[in-house]
This record gives structure tokens, C-alpha cells and sequence, in this order.
């Protein structure tokens, strides 16, 4: 009788270990393994995290501790012959460690299902559930969702693009986004597979050629987050990076109306002030660093000092001809100890467009 | 606590698990591999199809169906050579054989006449709907072409032995196997590629 | 000439006899070695490749290869590390020892098997060259349409997985008539090994998967070669239906290069702890579920796809329930050392390493099972630590307690153990300092395939770095252990582990023709232990095999 109290107050004080062990080991992680977190969605994902992590550290207590434990107290000793018991296994135990991991796992489906139909667009409604992402068709007939901000996330090898269709279309390689709102993105792909990639947010979908897909969050902290392609997506995807702001709506308006001025004036004005307003739109920075904007991209060569540089660079093609050619085949002149890695922009400038823009790399 | 037996010196590839002869499992389990590299075509083509009907207008379902009725009758055939083989009828086995393999043949044709027809009607492999019809289905003309080239070769061994002893049969019965999962296959794509609006 | 009074073979012909591992053999004891060298060879160019991996992302900033080459490198490394070591290393050792654990003379079909081995190395050989033309440069996962737009080299990586799918298909079809057809009389289901039980689990995943991935591969080829567009959406096409023919198939490998290992910790562990296995048919059944529920999870890689909530979800679930019967095996395992006298020497470190591994594994696989919480997993440096614990930490290891463990039956030299316990403490402890920071970096802000990354994460990148050549090195303890010990090593006994299973009756290594001329004793293999005294759980052994 009296063994049996001491056994099973032995095993209650385990279980307790192993339970507030793993509760601590999910606080812990929560604590400090996770990026800031930034959203409504990322608060409910850090939730869930947390308590998926504190039953993962009570499983990781509970085997680590009974190896450790099996080590040390049945090893066979010097001099010791003899083999151990002879048991073959126990009904009541086996059924035990099987029902018990599948409890888990169904309590953690039924979490995870709740968390998913509170940030993810598609898991909305009963009948989103059938349908895939949507056709570019499909998606821009839609009517654009009330009052949300909706931005459509163009990927490329190896830029992003942020078009805003409730603004006149204006389009920007950095997103802008008011704090507080909800905001519906709109993401497709012009190539290859990309992956749109914020871990402040836990927000990621993939960008696919011939597909719309969607995503949604609302922030609840200004500040400046990092948007990354989270898909191979060819040689330059380890710099297929850009920013996020979240600003204040103040802020917002303010940025999105001067985007809006400036592409409006950029009709009439200044092509080489279109030039500029162009090269940051299309993310060319990515790739070449040019002081004039201030960035830094090492995948192609730089471009300060390429007005002097592109006369010069093949003989017989003026510099004009050469920087036109170099955007609609890029692959015509490529500089030694640089890969073939540069998209084409034919299709993505027009006349104009391209004069511009070769007005104001032969400034720099 | 143990059971004692005597290894067979005669312990070839024969087996041990009663009647389930080794070779006839072998070739089961390709035939589930087999379905499985279909289903990959099929899913395919079912994917698109969903997306995509327009083309099928211009299947000619006649022609396939009297195509599909040869490729039925020859798996008949090939029942006939074995239910002939396993009576020692070596002779009845033989004009069932070769009745399978025009039958086959002649199923080849009309395959390639449906393909040709097709094309000149302009499609080509550059729809989805051309390359998926024509990568199941020209996938399963080459297994047919495999099942005839295997027919022949027992064709030539039987004829050359004039025997029909069990080890014949069982010859024919892999055969067998293999041209039914053929004909199972076509009967499958036919429902799915012609039938199925 | 001298005659070996054991085996009655010629001395002058043992010595040649290594010759016959660079012939057309269709012996499974030949062919089994000839897997397991060449996949070593391979082994070797993926740790290489791995090295140069870790070399570019020991420092920020693009120095060490371009980005094509990089590119390039990670995706031979992934392919090479799967395809050309752990799965024919599995299958080699595999080939090597059903045989000899179900008493039968050879395969079901031997010429088939040596088949299967030249095909092996064929597709080997054309991967590997592929990347002179123009790396394939997608990633072994080769997402169109990245990939069908690639150099040359693709294309030939793509021949060389297609032959060597017909080599695993092949294989597997041999594996399981051989299991079914030719077992010793009375050596019924619930006597087999474990590690039978567990080659047909895998062997049934490899047929049911890999045509499947064939087909894509075909399309794919097609789709390089002759315009098709199965995978282009300017024509019509979906890149989405390559994500589902491949993972049809990959999922399952992850499972295929598992469950061998697992096999082996079932043999070594009883052996090791003198104690009968714990839940025999719990663990044999496992064995299964694991394999058809494998093939039942596959779009649990697809998760930020945008693909209908109605695959995904039940494949979350799906892919939740799996725990179940892989921790049934961990649970077994454990208490099958319980109230055992364990011998600590090299096979049980490596079981110990193994289930350390998997835990980590198994736990991070569950929570990217959940989709909220996949969502910020997928393709960052946390999947990649992910991939590795279940793969390289469970997987390897367990290979490693294979090979450990019938080294002496296999070459007829006992490894030398202090190597052995070296080898595993320097792999254990690198392999953990290499790959646990990498879910912090996956988690906060790092994507997988990439030769750069933000300044914050040097330091981390760094350690990973150094400690991964550490592990890298690590091997050559273990193959300056394999060479000498199989050249000058003392000669092994014919059970120097004292193990209960069929192949420990016969010489090390067996003669050519097995059992031929010998009584084969069949009996429950894990008969270990003392009978327990008095009252107690001391249920018996499935089919009454004991006693």
C-alpha cells in the first residue's frame, strides 16, 4: 500500500514537472524567439505558439528525461552479466501513449483552425473553401471590398511592385500602409513563383504566375518591416527585398497624394524627374546601387558615373542605344564578372517611358 | 519456444507462401506502379479538362470506340490462349495468341489515325489540352507497343519449343496480366478522355 | 592454394573477391555493398557541396561562388544528399541483410536487382553531369516555372531522376515479393524483424510515389523539349500541378528515408538492452500507418500556395495524426530500455542520437502541420532545421546504427569502437550546434536558399558555419574507421552481439549461397530476458512465440 502512494506521488510530481516545465519553455520562446509581433493576425499566431511550443517543451521534457533517465539508471554496470526483464509489452500502457498523442493533436487542429479562419481570407466563408486562388480575370472583376484599402503585390525577378487601384493605379517598390486599417492584398507573379514574406506580420502567400492570391492583415504598430521573397525564384532572390512602412494615416495620405501628384506631373514634366520616379517604381535598386537614390544592390554592376561609362562600353553603340538595349535584351552586354541574371523590361515601359528613363541614368 | 524447420535444398524462387507464385506477384506490384505513373497523366489531363473542355469537341468517339471494342476482344483472346495453354492445346494457343496481336495492332493504327486526324485539325502540343491528351495517350500506345513486341517474343519461344508445360502457361498468364492492365487502362482513359462532358 | 576451413572458398579467391563489387553481379550480398560504396562516393560530394554552402553563408555578402553557382550548389546538394546517398544507401543495406533475416538463398528476382544498382549509378552519373551544362539551379524541388526555364543541366537532372525512379521502382517491386514469397517455412509475419516489417512499409511507399513523380518529371521534360505547356501559364498551363505530382512523391521519401533507420533501432536497441522489443505489433503496425498516412499529407508543403482550404485542411490534419504512430515508436523504444542492462557501444549511441534527433523533429514537424503556424515556417532557415533534424539527425543516424551494427556481419571485421564512440559524439554534438540556431534564424526573418543575408544574422551564420565543417569532417572518422577496420580489423564472430535474428546464424561474412546446406531455426527474434519473477505486466510475445 505504502509503495503504491510513493509511486503514484512520485509520478504526479513528474507530471507536474514535466507540465509547468513545458508551460515555462513556452513562455520562454514566446518571449524571446519570435520576432516583433506587429498585427492583429500575428497577436492570435503568437497565441497559438505559444501554446503549441508549451506542449511541444512537456513532450520534449518527458522524452529527453526518460532517455537521460534510461541512461544513467540501467546501464549495465562492470562485471554485470544477465539479461533485463522479459516483457513483451502492456495493453493499458500502449493504448495510453497513443490516445494521449492524439488528444494533442486534435485539440491543436481545432486551435489552429479557429486562428486560421480569423486571418486567413480564405478560410472565411464556406464557399472560398472550393475555390483556389483566384484567375487574374476573376480577381480584377471583383469589385474592390468596402472600404479597405487593397493594394495589388506585383513580384518579378527580383523586384516588388505595390499598386494601389483605389489611388489611380500609382505604384511604388516600397508599400505604404496606414496603422490600424485593414488592408487586402492582391499578389500575383509576372515569371516565376515568388513568396511574399513579412515575419513581423507571420503573413506569407506565395505570388504565382496566372493566379490572384489573397492576404490580409491589420497593423498595430508604426514602423519600418522588411518584405522578403520566401521562393526561389532565380539568381537575384537572395536581394528580392523591399520595406514596409506603417505610418499613420496622416502620414499615409500624405505619401500616397504625393505619389499621386508626381505621377501625374511626371505626364508633362521633367523626364529625367520621371526617370527617377521610374527607377524607384520598378525596383532596379535591388540589383545596382546608384547613390541618387540611395540604394545599394550588388546583383548587377553599379550605376554611379554610368553616363560617362556607356558611351564608351561598346564601340560603335551610343550610349543611348546602349542603355535602351541593355533594358529590352538585357543580356546583349553583359559586363564581365556579372551574371545574365537581369529581367527584361520590354514589355513593362513604353516609349516614353523608356526615353525617360534613359535620360536620367546617362545623369548619373 | 521456437519452431524448428529444415531449409529446402530445393528452396529456389519458387516461394514459400502457398500458391502465390513470386513472378505473378512481381508483376501485380508493377502493375500497381504502372497505375500509379498513369494517375499522374490522368490527373493531369482531368485538371485541365475541368478548365478547358473546348477541344474535346473534336474527338471522333466512333472511330475510338470501335478501337476500344478491338482492345476489349483482345484481351478475350489472350484468356482463350491461356484457358488453351493450361488444356495443353498448343495450337489453339497459338491462333488466340496471334489473334491478340493484330487485334493490338489493329488498335495501334486507329490510334495513330485519331492522332493524325487530330493534328490536322490543329491540335497540337502547345495546348493543354493537346499535351495532356496526347502524353496519356501516347503513353499508353507505348505500353501497347511494349505488350506487342512481348507477345512476339513468346510467340517465337513457344513456337520454336512446341512445348506447353506449366512453366508455358505461367509465361502466358504474366502476359496476360500485363495486357489486361493495358486494356483496363484504355478502358478507364476512353471513359475519362471521350465519354465524360 | 589454402583453403578457409569455414567457408571452403579458396584463400587466393577471397582475395580477389573484392573484385567482385566492380562486377556485374547478381548476388544481394554484392549488389548491397555496390549500393552502399557508391552512395558513399556521393555522400562525399554532398558533404563537399554542403561545405561550400556553409562557406558562402559563413560571412554576409555574395564572396565565395556566384550567384549561379550557388544556386546551383544548393540544388545538387539536396538532390545528391536524397536521392544518391540516404534512400540507396537505405535500400544497399536493405538489400544486404532481408534476405539473410527472412532465410531465403537471394532476392525474388536477382537480375532485376543488379538492374536496379547500374540504373542507380547510371542516373547518378547523369545528375552529377548535368552540372557542367548549366546547373539545374531550382532546387531539388524544381518548381516550374523556374525550372522548365532553366540551362541545360536541368534537363539532364530530370533524365537522370526519371532512370532513377525506374531503378527505386524496380527495387521495391523486388523488396516486397521477397518479403511476401520468400520467407523460411514458419517464419510467419509476426516473427519478421522489425527492420523487414519497416523495408516494406518503405518499399510499398516507393512504388505507390514514385511513378507519380515520374509523370511530372516526363511533363516537365516535355515541357523543356518539345513545347508542351503542362506547366506554363502563358499557355493555359499550371505551375500548381507540379507542386502536387512532386510532393505526391516527396513527401513519402522523407518517410521512405526514415522508416529504414527506425527498422534498425527496433534490432539494435533489444540487442543492446537484452530485452525483448516493447509492443512488437504496436510498432509493426505503426510501421504501416506511417506508410499510408505518408502518402496521404502531401499538400502540407503547399500550405502558402493559395490552394483550396479543401486539400489543405485535411491534409493538416493528416499530416497532425502521423505523430501519432511515429511517437508510438519513440514510446516503444524507450521502454523497451527501461529495466534493461544496456551496452553502451556505438549501434546504441546512434539510436540514442537518433530518438534525441527525432524528438525535435517530430515536435517541429507538428507545428508546421498547423497551417497558421506553417505559414511563417515555410521556406525559411526553420524548415531547413527541420528537413536536417528528420532527415540527417533521425534518418542518418539511424543508417549509422544500421551500418554500425552489421559491419561485422557484413565484412567479417569488427569496427574499432573507440572511433565509433568518437565519431558519434563529434557528429551528435556538431550536428546540434549546426542546426538548432537555424530555427531562430528561419523564425526571425532568413529564407532558405539564399547566399545572403542582413547583417543581424552574422554571428549566428557563423557558428553554424564553423561547426558545420566540423561535422563535415566528422565523417572522415568514420570512413578512416570503415577502411581500416575492414582491411586489418579483428575478425568478427558470427554473433558478436549476441542478436537473435537469422543473420547472425550464419559465418561473417555469409557464404554465397546463404543457407544452403543449413538448418534455419526460426524463432521470435527478440527473445531476450529474464522471465520477470512473480506477478507483473509480462505479456507474451505475438503468435505465442514464446515459451
Amino acid at each position: 500500500m505504502k509503495t503504491n502512494i510513493r509511486q503514484v506521488a512520485c509520478i504526479a510530481l513528474v507530471a507536474l514537472f514535466i507540465i509547468l516545465g513545458g508551460i515555462l519553455i513556452g513562455l520562454k520562446m514566446y518571449q524571446w524567439f519570435l520576432p516583433e509581433s506587429v498585427t492583429v493576425e500575428s497577436a492570435m499566431y503568437d497565441q497559438l505558439f505559444r501554446f503549441t511550443v508549451s506542449i511541444a517543451g512537456m513532450v520534449f521534457l518527458l522524452v529527453e528525461g526518460t532517455l537521460l533517465y534510461v541512461l544513467i539508471r540501467f546501464h549495465r554496470r562492470p562485471g554485470e552479466t544477465g539479461d533485463g526483464v522479459a516483457i513483451h509489452g502492456n495493453t493499458s500502457l500502449e493504448i495510453v501513449w497513443t490516445l494521449i498523442p492524439a488528444i494533442i493533436v486534435t485539440v491543436l487542429s481545432f486551435y489552429s483552425y479557429d486562428v486560421l479562419k480569423s486571418v486567413d481570407v480564405a478560410y472565411d466563408s464556406a464557399a472560398s473553401w472550393f475555390c483556389g486562388p483566384l484567375t487574374p480575370a476573376k480577381a480584377l472583376a471583383e469589385p474592390v471590398s468596402g472600404g479597405n484599402l487593397v493594394i495589388d503585390v506585383i513580384s518579378r525577378q527580383f523586384s516588388w511592385e505595390f499598386k494601389y487601384p483605389q489611388y489611380n493605379n500609382v505604384s511604388s517598390s516600397e508599400m505604404h500602409v496606414p496603422v490600424d486599417e485593414f488592408v487586402l492584398l492582391r499578389l500575383t507573379s509576372e515569371d516565376v513563383i515568388h513568396s511574399f514574406w513579412v515575419p513581423q506580420f507571420r503573413l506569407k502567400k506565395d505570388s504565382l504566375p496566372g493566379y490572384v492570391n489573397e492576404a490580409r492583415f491589420e497593423a498595430k504598430n508604426e514602423g519600418t518591416y522588411p518584405v522578403i521573397c520566401a521562393e526561389l525564384c532565380g539568381l537575384g532572390h537572395s536581394e528580392m527585398r523591399t520595406a514596409l512602412i506603417v505610418e499613420s494615416k496622416e502620414k499615409f495620405d500624405a505619401w500616397i497624394q504625393s505619389l499621386v501628384s508626381q505621377t501625374e506631373s511626371a505626364q508633362t514634366g521633367d523626364p529625367v524627374a520621371q526617370g527617377r520616379a521610374l527607377f524607384a517604381r520598378l525596383g532596379c535598386g535591388a540589383c545596382h546601387t546608384l547613390s541618387d537614390v540611395g540604394t545599394e544592390g550588388q546583383l548587377g554592376p553599379s550605376l554611379d558615373g554610368f553616363g560617362a561609362r556607356a558611351g564608351g562600353r561598346i564601340p560603335g553603340v551610343s550610349a543611348e542605344d546602349y542603355v535602351k538595349t541593355s533594358l529590352r535584351t538585357p543580356n546583349a552586354y553583359i559586363v564581365a564578372g556579372f551574371l545574365d541574371a537581369m529581367p527584361s523590361f520590354a514589355d513593362r515601359l513604353d516609349d516614353a517611358e523608356l526615353n525617360a528613363l534613359v535620360q536620367y541614368l546617362l545623369q548619373q | 519456444m521456437s519452431v524448428t524447420s529444415v531449409a529446402s535444398q530445393q528452396q529456389t524462387h519458387q516461394g514459400h507462401s502457398g500458391t502465390l507464385d513470386h513472378r505473378k506477384l512481381g508483376m501485380w506490384l508493377f502493375i500497381g506502379s504502372e497505375v500509379m505513373f498513369f494517375a499522374g497523366f490522368i490527373a493531369a489531363f482531368v485538371h485541365f479538362k475541368v478548365l478547358n473542355p473546348a477541344e474535346s469537341a473534336l474527338l471522333d468517339i466512333p472511330l475510338t470506340t470501335v478501337n476500344s471494342f478491338l482492345l476489349l476482344t483482345s484481351s478475350f483472346t489472350v484468356v482463350s490462349a491461356l484457358a488453351a495453354i493450361r488444356e495443353r492445346a498448343v495450337r489453339r494457343m497459338w491462333h488466340f495468341l496471334i489473334a491478340t496481336w493484330f487485334l493490338g495492332a489493329a488498335f495501334l493504327m486507329g490510334q495513330a489515325l485519331e492522332f493524325s486526324k487530330l493534328f490536322y485539325e490543329g491540335v497540337t502540343l502547345h495546348s493543354v489540352f493537346g499535351c495532356t491528351f496526347f502524353s496519356v495517350t501516347g503513353f499508353h500506345g507505348f505500353h501497347v507497343l511494349i505488350g506487342l513486341l512481348w507477345l512476339l517474343l513468346i510467340l517465337v519461344k513457344t513456337f520454336r519449343r512446341k512445348i506447353a508445360g506449366p512453366e508455358q502457361a505461367m509465361q502466358v498468364e504474366i502476359f496476360g496480366l500485363y495486357w489486361h492492365f493495358v486494356d483496363v487502362v484504355w478502358i478507364f482513359l476512353f471513359a475519362v478522355i471521350y465519354l465524360i462532358r | 592454394m589454402a583453403v578457409d576451413a569455414a567457408t571452403g572458398v579458396g584463400i587466393r579467391a577471397r582475395r580477389a573477391s573484392w573484385l567482385r563489387y566492380f562486377s556485374f553481379s547478381t548476388d544481394h550480398k554484392v549488389i548491397g555493398v555496390q549500393y552502399m560504396a557508391m552512395s558513399f562516393v556521393f555522400l562525399l560530394l554532398g558533404i563537399v557541396l554542403a561545405m561550400l554552402i556553409r562557406a558562402e553563408l559563413a560571412a554576409p555578402g555574395v564572396g565565395v561562388v556566384n550567384a549561379r553557382l550557388y544556386n546551383g550548389i544548393v540544388t545538387l546538394h539536396g538532390t545528391v544528399m536524397i536521392f544518391l546517398w540516404l534512400i540507396p544507401a537505405l535500400v544497399g543495406l536493405a538489400n544486404y541483410i532481408v534476405p539473410l533475416m527472412i532465410g531465403a538463398e537471394d532476392m525474388a528476382f536477382p537480375r532485376l536487382n543488379a538492374l536496379s544498382f547500374w540504373l542507380f549509378l547510371v542516373a547518378g552519373l547523369l545528375i552529377v553531369l548535368g552540372f557542367v551544362f548549366g546547373p539545374a539551379e531550382a532546387g531539388w524541388t524544381a518548381y516550374a516555372p523556374l525550372s522548365t526555364l532553366g540551362p541545360a543541366g536541368q534537363s539532364f537532372w530530370i533524365i537522370g531522376l526519371i532512370v532513377n525512379g525506374f531503378s527505386s521502382i524496380l527495387g521495391a517491386i523486388n523488396f516486397v515479393t521477397t518479403v511476401v514469397t520468400m520467407r523460411a517455412p514458419g517464419l510467419t509475419f509476426w516473427k519478421l524483424p522489425l527492420f523487414v516489417w519497416s523495408i516494406l512499409a518503405m518499399t510499398v511507399l516507393i512504388f505507390m510515389g514514385t511513378p507519380v513523380l515520374t509523370a511530372g518529371l516526363f511533363m516537365q521534360l516535355f515541357d523543356r523539349s518539345l513545347g508542351t505547356v503542362f506547366f506554363s501559364p502563358s499557355g493555359g498551363g499550371d505551375p500548381i500541378l507540379w507542386q502536387h505530382l512532386f510532393w505526391f512523391y516527396s513527401h513519402p521519401a522523407v518517410y521512405i528515408m526514415v522508416l529504414p533507420g527506425m527498422g534498425a533501432l527496433s534490432e539494435v536497441i533489444p540487442v543492446f538492452a537484452r530485452k525483448p522489443i516493447f509492443g512488437y505489433k504496436m510498432i509493426a503496425w505503426s510501421s504501416i500507418a506511417i506508410s499510408v498516412l505518408g502518402l496521404l499529407v502531401w499538400a502540407h508543403h503547399m500550405f502558402t500556395t493559395g490552394v483550396a482550404p479543401a486539400i489543405l485542411f485535411p491534409m493538416m490534419i493528416t499530416s497532425m495524426i502521423i505523430a501519432v504512430p511515429t511517437g508510438v515508436k519513440v514510446f516503444s523504444w524507450l521502454a523497451t530500455m527501461w529495466g534493461g542492462k544496456l551496452t553502451l557501444q556505438t549501434p546504441l549511441w546512434f539510436c540514442i542520437g537518433f530518438i534525441s534527433n527525432f524528438l525535435f523533429a517530430g515536435m517541429t514537424g507538428v507545428m508546421q502541420a498547423s497551417i497558421p503556424l506553417d505559414v511563417h515556417f515555410q521556406d525559411t532557415y526553420f524548415l531547413v532545421a527541420h528537413l536536417h533534424y528528420a532527415l540527417f539527425g533521425a534518418g542518418v543516424f539511424g543508417a549509422f546504427a544500421g551500418i554500425y551494427y552489421w559491419f561485422p556481419k557484413i565484412t567479417g571485421r569488427m569496427y574499432n569502437e573507440t572511433f565509433g564512440r568518437i565519431h558519434f559524439v563529434l557528429v551528435f554534438i556538431a550536428f546540434n550546434i549546426t542546426y538548432m540556431p537555424m530555427f531562430w534564424l528561419g523564425v526571425n526573418g532568413m529564407p532558405r536558399r539564399v547566399a545572403d543575408y542582413v547583417p543581424e544574422f552574422a554571428t549566428a551564420n557563423l557558428i553554424i558555419s564553423i561547426s558545420g565543417f566540423v561535422l563535415g569532417f566528422s565523417f572522415l572518422i568514420f570512413l578512416v574507421n570503415f577502411f581500416m577496420s575492414w582491411a586489418w580489423g579483428p575478425k568478427a564472430p558470427d554473433n558478436p552481439w549476441g542478436a537473435l535474428s537469422l543473420e547472425w546464424t550464419l559465418p561473417s561474412p555469409p557464404p554465397q549461397h546463404n543457407f544452403a546446406g543449413r538448418k534455419i531455426v526460426v524463432r521470435y527474434p527478440y527473445d531476450f530476458g529474464t522471465p520477470a519473477p512473480g506477478s507483473g505486466h509480462q505479456s507474451s510475445p505475438p503468435d505465442g512465440a514464446g515459451g
